[in-house]
């Protein structure tokens, strides 16, 4: 069982088979952080929706990875970094654009950033522990 | 390795209940696509989604319910889908705007009630 840092950063491979075990692991973070079952759940919805983007629109075989950096401000609102390494493509995706506004309806802020080098998403939402 | 999910599924009457247990995500809707449209036949009026077991759906899993309800209404057979309300996927589909387009109910006996109440093939809406 790996250890949960203040700051949680994630790296790994562009494939939808890695999905499981970085919502696993950033859901773990998130609670332990003292983040409710149910916000805890918004959130990585939201990341997973990033994430996911991320590896759909990864371009070529192999070598594109994807990074998630989350930590949790003095206000109690926690800030997620998605990055993908690949070039930037049409999507063929599962989500058919519902990924973005499902980020929206489940974040305070959304942030998509598309540049030559890779597409990184911010996402913050404030915690409060399901109260 | 465990796989994410499993799909098993039962008939009642006209109805094919299909339980969803564990999780969906993008690496395994394709195969649960698959799987919900081998139990659907001509002879199946509706086809009930039991989501009540289901701890992980994020919008590549509504996607796939959003399809799979237009692909029925074309065959004027309607999708039904039971969650638990105010459950962390029921949230989801909330968000999302499938109860506008598939008929939602609380539990699998709510839902059966439901279709066997509506009598009959659904008709286009």
């Amino acid at each position: 069982v790996p250890p949960l840092p203040e700051r949680l950063e994630l790296r790994f491979p562009a494939r939808t088979s890695a999905l499981a075990d970085a919502r696993h692991l950033l859901r773990r973070w998130l609670r332990f952080r003292g983040a409710g079952d149910a916000e805890a759940y918004d959130v990585v919805v939201a990341c997973q929706e990033a994430c996911t983007n991320a590896i759909e629109h990864a371009y070529g075989p192999g070598g594109a990875e994807v990074r998630l950096e989350a930590f949790i401000d003095d206000e109690h609102r926690v800030h997620v970094t998605v990055r993908d390494t690949g070039q930037w493509r049409a999507p063929r995706g599962t989500g058919r654009g519902r990924g973005l506004p499902m980020m929206n309806a489940l974040m305070d802020e959304v942030d998509v950033r598309r540049e030559a080098e890779g597409t990184e998403v911010r996402l913050v939402r404030r915690l409060n522990g399901d109260r | 390795m465990t796989p994410l999910a499993e799909l098993l599924d039962e008939r009642r009457g006209g109805t094919v209940v299909a339980h969803v247990r564990g999780e969906v995500d993008a690496s395994n809707v394709a195969w649960l696509g698959s799987g919900l449209r081998g139990l659907l036949t001509n002879r199946s009026d509706a086809l009930l989604i039991d989501l009540t077991e289901t701890t992980y759906l994020d919008s590549a899993g509504i996607a796939l319910l959003f399809t799979l309800a237009g692909e029925m209404r074309l065959h004027q057979q309607r999708l039904h889908v039971a969650v638990v309300p105010g459950s962390n996927v029921g949230r989801m589909l909330t968000l999302s705007g499938l109860e506008a387009t598939v008929a939602t109910h609380p539990g699998i006996d709510d839902a059966l009630a439901a279709i066997a109440g509506a009598g009959g093939p659904a008709t286009l809406d």
